[in-house]
C-alpha cells in the first residue's frame, strides 16, 4: 500500500464515523428520499421476473421491443407518406377535373354542341391525339 | 404483474441504504448547504432508480456517483448565477433587511452544525471537523477524485468512468488530493 492510499484508507476511516452523528432530521429526509427513489424504480419495466435470469430477460426483451418499436414507427411513416402521395394525387386530379370543365363550360357555346362539323373536328382531334 | 422484481427492490433499497449517508456529506462538503444537499441526494436517488434501477447492482456505484456529481456541478453553477443575480440587485436595492437580527442567524448556523458534542469526543470531533473543513477546501476535481476512490472504495477505472476522464487523470487527482490535505494537516500538528 502506497502513501497516498495508506492516508485515504485513514482518512476514511474518520469520515465514516461522523456519519453516525448525522442529524436525525438529515437521517429521516434521507430515508423518505430513498422511500421515493424506490417507489420510481423501473416504471418502464413490465413483467414479472425470476431472480439471476431477469437481466437477460430484460435485455431479450428490450432488444426485442425497441426493434418493434422502431418497426412499428417505420411502418407508420411509409403508411403516412404513401397516403399523403395519393391524396395530393387524388386532390390535384379533382382540381384539373374542376379547370377542365370550367374551361368547357366557360368557353364553348352551347350551339357548338349541334354543329356537324364541330363532332367531325372533335373526333378527328381525339383520333390524332391517341396516336 | 409487477413492474420489476422484488430482489432488484431489495438490492437497491440496501444499496441506496448504504450510500445515502455518505452521498449527503459529499453534497455537503461542495455546496455547503444542507436542504440544497438533501435536494441533490434525493434528485440523484430518484434518476439512479428511474433511469437504472433495472441495471445490474454492479454498476449502481458508478452511476449512482456519476449523477451526484453532475447534480452538485449543476447546482454548484445555479447557485453561482443565482449569487450574482442577487449581488447585482441588492446593490440597486435599498437595504430593508434592517430589522433581521444577527443572532438568528448565528443561532441557526450552529444548530445545524451540531456542535452539541459530548466533551469526551472532544478531540474527535475537533480532528473531523478540521478534516472536513480541508477537504471543502480542496479544488473539486481533486476532491471527487480523492472521496470515490477513498471514501466510496470505488477502483480507479470505476472513478474515471464516474468523472469522465482519464485513469492518469484520476491518479494525479487523488495523489494531489492526498499531498494538500496532509500538509494543511501537517501545519496543524495532525498526523494521520
Amino acid at each position: 500500500m502506497n502513501e497516498d492510499t495508506e492516508f485515504g484508507y485513514k482518512t476514511r476511516q474518520i469520515l465514516n464515523r461522523s456519519l453516525d452523528s448525522l442529524d436525525v432530521e438529515v437521517v429521516s429526509r434521507l430515508h423518505q428520499a430513498r422511500q421515493t427513489a424506490l417507489n420510481r424504480q423501473g416504471i418502464s419495466v413490465r413483467g414479472l421476473r425470476i431472480a439471476g435470469i431477469g437481466n437477460f430477460g430484460n435485455m431479450l426483451e428490450s432488444a426485442f421491443f425497441s426493434n418493434a418499436r422502431n418497426l412499428l414507427a417505420v411502418m407508420a411513416l411509409s403508411v403516412g407518406a404513401t397516403g399523403a402521395y395519393y391524396w395530393n394525387a387524388f386532390e390535384q386530379a379533382q382540381e384539373y377535373e374542376e379547370i377542365d370543365s370550367a374551361l368547357l363550360a366557360d368557353e364553348l357555346p352551347p350551339s357548338a354542341y349541334l354543329d356537324r362539323g364541330f363532332h367531325a373536328w372533335l373526333e378527328r382531334a381525339s383520333d390524332s391525339s391517341l396516336q | 404483474m409487477q413492474e420489476y422484481t422484488l430482489s432488484s427492490r431489495f438490492e437497491l433499497s440496501n444499496f441506496l441504504a448504504s450510500i445515502e449517508r455518505r452521498a449527503f456529506k459529499q453534497a455537503m462538503f461542495a455546496i455547503r448547504n444542507e436542504e440544497t444537499a438533501l435536494d441533490i441526494v434525493q434528485d440523484a436517488m430518484m434518476r439512479l432508480a428511474e433511469k437504472y434501477g433495472t441495471r445490474p447492482a454492479t454498476e449502481w456505484p458508478m452511476l449512482f456517483q456519476r449523477i451526484l456529481q453532475n447534480a452538485i456541478r449543476d447546482s454548484y453553477r445555479r447557485s453561482k448565477v443565482r449569487s450574482m443575480w442577487t449581488t447585482l440587485l441588492s446593490s440597486i436595492s435599498p437595504n430593508d433587511d434592517e430589522d433581521a437580527d444577527p443572532l438568528e442567524t448565528i443561532e441557526a448556523e450552529n444548530g445545524s452544525a451540531g456542535l452539541a458534542t459530548p466533551h469526551q469526543q472532544l478531540e474527535r470531533s475537533q480532528l473531523l471537523a478540521t478534516i472536513e473543513k480541508e477537504i471543502e477546501k480542496l479544488p473539486p476535481r481533486q476532491r471527487e477524485a480523492f472521496l470515490m476512490r477513498y471514501w466510496e472504495e470505488m477502483d480507479i477505472t470505476e472513478t474515471a468512468e464516474a468523472m469522465g476522464c482519464s485513469a492518469g487523470s484520476v491518479k494525479t487527482h487523488c495523489s494531489r488530493a492526498s499531498h494538500t490535505l496532509a500538509v494543511a494537516l501537517r501545519a496543524k500538528g495532525i498526523e494521520l
